[in-house]
């Protein structure tokens, strides 16, 4: 981590390759696979770009994974919430293929999420695979923790169509 | 709420994540036990979470880290931060046996190497010495080089000249080379080492000052020879292998920093 920060870039390389997957899946899961590589590498550039002023106050992954989070928020624009509002549920995983193999029921799962309502997914995404607070993503968002869990379970009920498929 | 007699709203989900109040959480458990239709739903949201608990992240199809290199620009290392307390309360950071260890080897070699340089320092005006720096820079992580290129010299006992050991990226420095730069970090280090003193172990301080203290001594040394010499490569060489190992010995204090904050 020093060494990143003094401008190692095989010590960033590093990071980065032990960062990556995470930071890949946050991105395709809240914006989309289509936009998730460019998101990622606007990440570990930002990342670079700001080492200077991480203080190891806090784990370094903890600390990337906020500005990942707060770099794709900004990317998507933070209306998301108040868009998804007017989203009909009942159309919302009308798209979602039923796949009674268990084997792909994961892809599935995954295919599901991204059809959720842009608040909801962001929601469910930072709570229930991310494992962040509702205070947090309340933070992150701008939003009340009331309107977070809200948009927790509204996912979650949807999300339970797709497994009962 | 429980309306029409059931669960109808988040609360559901806060309490399958353990958040409601102990009043609620029994009110719910109590209808739960009592209710298929609810009891089904909260197993379906269970399920939901669980799934999403055992997601997979693999990493992106395409590697993307040549994208990002490509877009990475040079910065330098603001190495004061490092030694910063926040407001997370006083730090005290003790170096291990070994790496006190080490720096003390570092220091006998350099110092040996130092004084065998200067008393066999005749004819040394052939220009410009090389000094491995690491692989990251004039200030990086790798322990400074002390083996000369000046052909002909020969320290007693090692039989064939020295070549200049590490990658090709070692820079060649003139006998007039530019001593603020070590300074600067030099001067950086040591405002911040005072500023900290009573935040770090005093043993550490202690050992780190004589340390330093006896690299203060060769700095001093070198200096003054090349004050009599000023066009002596080697001269110039052995200064800024002295200025390099104590930036260097800074910089594993700060590391030990660093790596004590996570």
């Amino acid at each position: 981590m020093s060494l990143a920060a003094g401008g190692d870039r095989r010590a960033f390389e590093r990071l980065y390759r032990t960062h990556v997957p995470r930071i890949h899946g946050l991105a395709r899961r809240m914006i989309g696979n289509d936009d998730a590589t460019e998101a990622t590498q606007d990440v570990f550039v930002r990342a670079w770009e700001k080492l200077g002023s991480f203080r190891g106050e806090a784990a370094f992954g903890t600390w990337l994974y906020r500005l990942a989070i707060n770099l794709i928020l900004t990317r998507r624009g933070r209306r998301a919430i108040q868009w998804s509002r007017h989203t009909n549920d009942e159309e919302v995983l009308h798209g979602v293929e039923s796949k009674p193999s268990t084997s792909e029921l994961s892809m599935d799962f995954e295919t599901a999420i991204g059809h959720l309502p842009e608040g909801a997914r962001q929601v469910f995404v930072m709570h229930d695979i991310e494992g962040y607070r509702h205070e947090e993503i309340a933070g992150f968002l701008g939003v009340t923790s009331g309107t977070t869990k809200a948009q927790l379970h509204r996912a979650r009920m949807l999300l339970r169509r797709t497994l009962q498929k | 709420m429980i309306d029409h007699g059931h669960i109808q709203d988040a609360r559901l989900s806060e309490y399958l994540d353990g958040e409601l109040p102990e009043p609620e959480r029994l009110e719910i458990e109590t209808h739960l036990a009592g209710c298929d239709s609810c009891s089904r739903l909260a197993d379906e949201l269970r399920e939901v979470i669980t799934h999403a608990h055992q997601l997979e992240t693999p990493a992106p199809a395409e590697d993307l880290w040549p994208g990002i290199e490509a877009r990475l620009t040079t910065r330098v290392h603001p190495i004061a931060r490092w030694f910063r307390g926040g407001n997370s309360g006083p730090l005290r950071i003790s170096f291990t046996i070994p790496q006190l260890a080490a720096a003390a080897a570092a220091l006998i070699v350099f110092s040996g190497a130092g004084a065998w340089w200067m008393a066999s320092r005749a004819p040394m005006n052939t220009g410009a010495v090389a000094v491995n720096r690491g692989a990251s820079g004039p200030f990086g992580t790798a322990a400074p080089n002390t083996t000369s290129t000046q052909p002909g010299i020969t320290p007693a006992g090692t039989g064939s000249a020295p070549v200049t050991r590490g990658s090709t990226k070692n820079a060649v420095m003139t006998a007039s080379f530019d001593e603020s730069r070590y300074q600067v970090a030099i001067d950086e280090l040591t405002q911040v080492l005072r500023t900290h003193r009573d935040q770090l172990d005093p043993l550490t301080v202690k050992v780190l000052e004589e340390n330093l203290a006896t690299i203060d001594r060769a700095i001093t040394s070198a200096r003054k020879a090349l004050e009599a010499d000023p066009g002596s490569g080697y001269l110039s060489g052995h200064l800024a292998q002295q200025l390099e190992l104590k930036v260097w010995l800074l910089r594993r204090a700060a590391d030990v920093v660093a790596a004590a904050q996570g």
